[in-house]
């Protein structure tokens, strides 16, 4: 599984790792630069310094640096075969020794001066160089050297005399150009370049654990309200759905989510109370009439009876069961129809002539003792491609309702019409009880607008859900309307070819 | 005693007010809520049963405004739902008892004397009153000899004195209490009656007259030896 935190930790350490590096190799090239250069400046200097003391005098070249400190050119009073006899017992010792100077000076005639540190037949490049540049010494070291040619002054005496004498004695344009090689090794660059290679490294090392720990912790604490609001989550079950989670206390990132949970979980407990509504409801809707049967049953044999009065319990006994099945049954179809497991094949009816027999058939049942009109306007007269079940449970209850409340002497509007796409069925009855705003009620499960009328067997108040599911299940919609002078209309659309 | 049944599903209707009608309680009966209201606010029912579902006005509805209006008769609520707030919220409502559908007719039945006992401030089962004892149970009157065979409207009127002893209960009470709506006596039935109970209860003579007449206002139950301000009962002879 992919960690957040480990993802975030892994990157922000690979960050600091190639920051650190990339600013260490940076630090350390600026200031072998640096070094080098001052390294570089001082070899010029010395240089500068040398060839100023070259003059010539007399037609001969005079070095005249006798007088300055040189001991690191091997000016010494050693000679080179003592050197050389102890070289292999000194070269541990080399390691530790003072840095060494080289210095070759030579003009066309051949070689002027070569410092003892070059050994017997040690040389230095004779090209002059622009700047000072690499190289490796005779000796083994490495250093770096800078060769110049240069015209070195001539010392005409003090004096006039001196001056003439010079001059008649040679000429002066003999005087050859002098080529100075100056060398010295850079064991001490070396070994500061070396230390502070060391301490980056070492350095960055440190610094990157450091960080490592740091951003570790950090991006820990950072998610510690991630797992706390895991561990909250953890906790809740069916019995935390009202008590959502507050937001207040954690971070911006988290909070869209937890409000899309609290938003999730209200809806959640919104339909588990309604399905706990319901269940209780469907509990009521039992209990009630078992409370009927037990009551009966419990005050009839109270008593010996006399068999009219045994005949007049069981009647009631029967159609307290009759009330019960009826209901178990709708509930049953209502479940099997909202889960989509009621079987129906698809069929072809006459919506006319269907409207037409189910009306009779609810005539026939004596649904109404009451003397009332009825209006049918039937104009759907092609065959449509629909659910014939469906539809006759659908035309039933629609029709049974409004045979069932319309008022005595009232009317009932029975009206089919049909387009390209939809039929469409209109029932409306007289002497209705349900205000306007209850009208979009009587589809729910359990609502009466009438309660007195439960105890008949009929009426389970069920009858307007089961046909809402149906007409739904086929496609359809259905509406409800009161209007203030007492009609109440069920309006019933299908489309006219049957949906799957 | 008179109770009113307010329950709109007719078959358990019918037989509460049989069952109850049959155990000695004169018994009015309605489905309707609104109608409901109007017979517990005007009448002095010893236990009204009350459905808590109900067409035109809900049970709860109905109870708050009979408190708010000051009534006290004892009500049951009768009701399928079971959930403990739904028991919380109907006691709170002013109930004083409260059952589950389905119930056992002879738990009803109980609880129903339970309550009238109750109205009455009598807490044991049976009332002692000289040599007279009467078992409100078993509905019985029986003298140290034996039983008094009594009629349902005798033993009635007997308990309605035995429950306010030492109380002077008026004509017009027994009426109210004894009958429901259908069965409205005419005037003097009540003197009939009480003229058969005395004749039981005092077997011609043999035993000493108990319930006395207060000309004018009514009936009044009391010990044989009992000064007139002596109200108290004696206690029973175990």
């Amino acid at each position: 599984m992919r960690s957040l935190k480990h993802t975030l930790i892994g990157w922000v350490i690979a960050s600091v790792v190639v920051l650190t590096s990339a600013a260490g190799a940076g630090f350390y090239l600026t200031a072998r630069a640096y070094l080098i250069e001052r390294f570089d400046d001082d070899l010029e200097e010395r240089f500068e310094l040398l060839a100023s003391s070259i003059e010539y005098e007399m037609g001969e070249l005079d070095l005249g640096f006798d007088e300055l400190e040189m001991d690191d050119f091997g000016e010494r009073d050693g000679d080179d075969e003592a050197d050389e006899d102890e070289d292999e017992d000194e070269d541990e010792e080399d390691e530790d020794e003072d840095p060494l100077s080289y210095l070759v000076i030579a003009t066309a005639k051949g070689t002027a001066y070569r410092s003892p540190t070059l050994g017997s037949d040690g040389l230095l490049p004779s090209a002059t160089t622009e700047d000072p540049e690499w190289l490796d010494l005779p000796d083994g070291r490495r250093g770096r050297v800078y060769t110049q040619t240069f015209d070195p002054q001539v010392d005409f005496g003090d004096t006039v005399l001196e001056w003439a004498e010079h001059v008649l004695a040679l000429d002066v344009s003999r005087h050859d150009a002098v080529t100075m090689s100056i060398a010295r090794d850079t064991r001490e660059l070396d070994t500061a370049l070396a230390t502070l290679r060391i301490g980056l490294i070492v350095g960055g090392l440190g610094l990157a654990a450091v960080m490592s720990w740091v951003v570790a912790y950090g991006v820990r604490r950072g998610m510690r309200p991630v797992d706390g609001l895991a561990r909250r989550l953890a906790r809740l079950d069916a019995s935390s759905l009202d008590e959502p989670i507050e937001p207040g206390p954690l971070p911006a990132e988290l909070r869209p989510i937890v409000e899309q949970y609290n938003a999730l979980l209200s809806r959640v407990g919104q339909a588990y109370a309604r399905e706990r509504g319901f269940s209780a409801d469907v509990a009521h809707e039992l209990r009630t009439p078992l409370a009927g049967l037990r009551t009966t049953l419990d005050v009839a044999m109270a008593k010996p009876r006399t068999p009219e009065q045994a005949a007049e319990v069981f009647g009631e006994l029967g159609e307290v069961t009759e009330h019960m099945r009826t209901l178990v049954e709708a509930l049953l179809r209502l479940a099997a129809l909202e889960a989509g497991t009621l079987e129906d094949p698809p069929g072809t009816v006459r919506l006319d002539e269907e409207v037409r027999r189910v009306w009779r058939l609810v005539i026939n049942n004596g649904v109404s003792h009451r003397v009332f009109e009825s209006e049918l306007t039937l104009d759907a007269d092609a065959p449509i491609a629909t659910r014939p079940g469906l539809l006759e449970l659908v035309l039933r209850n629609i029709l049974h309702n409004a045979a069932a409340y319309v008022d005595e002497g009232g009317t009932v509007t029975i009206q089919t019409t049909m387009d390209d796409q939809r039929v469409r069925v209109v029932v409306t009855n007289t002497g209705s009880t349900v205000s306007g705003e209850d009208a979009a009620r009587v589809f729910d499960r359990f609502w009466r607008a009438d309660t007195s009328r439960a105890g008949t067997g009929r009426h389970c108040g069920l009858g307007l859900a089961l046909t809402r599911s149906a007409v739904h299940a086929m496609g359809g919609t259905i509406r409800a309307e009161s209007t203030a002078g007492g009609s109440f209309t069920l309006a019933v659309t299908l489309p006219r070819k049957s949906q799957a | 005693m008179r109770v009113l049944v307010i329950e709109d599903y007719e078959p358990l209707r019918r037989s509460l007010a049989r069952g109850l009608s049959e155990s000695g309680f004169a018994v009015d009966a309605t489905g309707d809520g609104k109608e409901g209201l109007w017979f517990a606010r005007d009448e002095a029912y010893d236990a009204v049963v009350l459905d808590l579902m109900l067409p035109g006005m809900d049970g709860l509805s109905i109870l708050r405004r009979l408190r708010d209006e000051g009534k006290t008769c004892p009500v049951l609520i009768l009701t399928a739902r079971d959930g403990v707030p739904d028991r919380v919220h109907g006691l709170n409502a002013g109930a004083d008892d409260y059952l589950v559908k389905p119930f056992a007719f002879e738990e009803l039945l109980a609880r129903v004397n339970a309550l009238v006992r109750r109205k009455y401030e009598v807490h044991a089962n049976h009332v002692c009153v000289g040599g007279l004892t009467i078992d409100l149970n078993a509905r019985t009157a029986s003298r140290p000899d034996g039983e008094v065979a009594l009629t349902a409207t005798e033993f009635g009127i007997l308990q309605l004195l035995a429950l306010q002893p030492g109380r002077v209960v008026s004509r017009t009470e027994i009426t109210e209490h004894l009958y429901g709506f259908d069965g409205e006596p005419n005037s003097n039935a009540i003197d009939v009656h009480i003229a058969q109970l005395r004749r039981k209860l005092e077997a011609d003579g043999d035993h000493p007259r108990c319930i006395h007449t207060r000309r004018g206002m009514g009936y009044i139950l009391l010990p044989p030896d009992a000064s007139e301000s002596d109200t108290r009962t004696t206690a029973c002879d175990h």
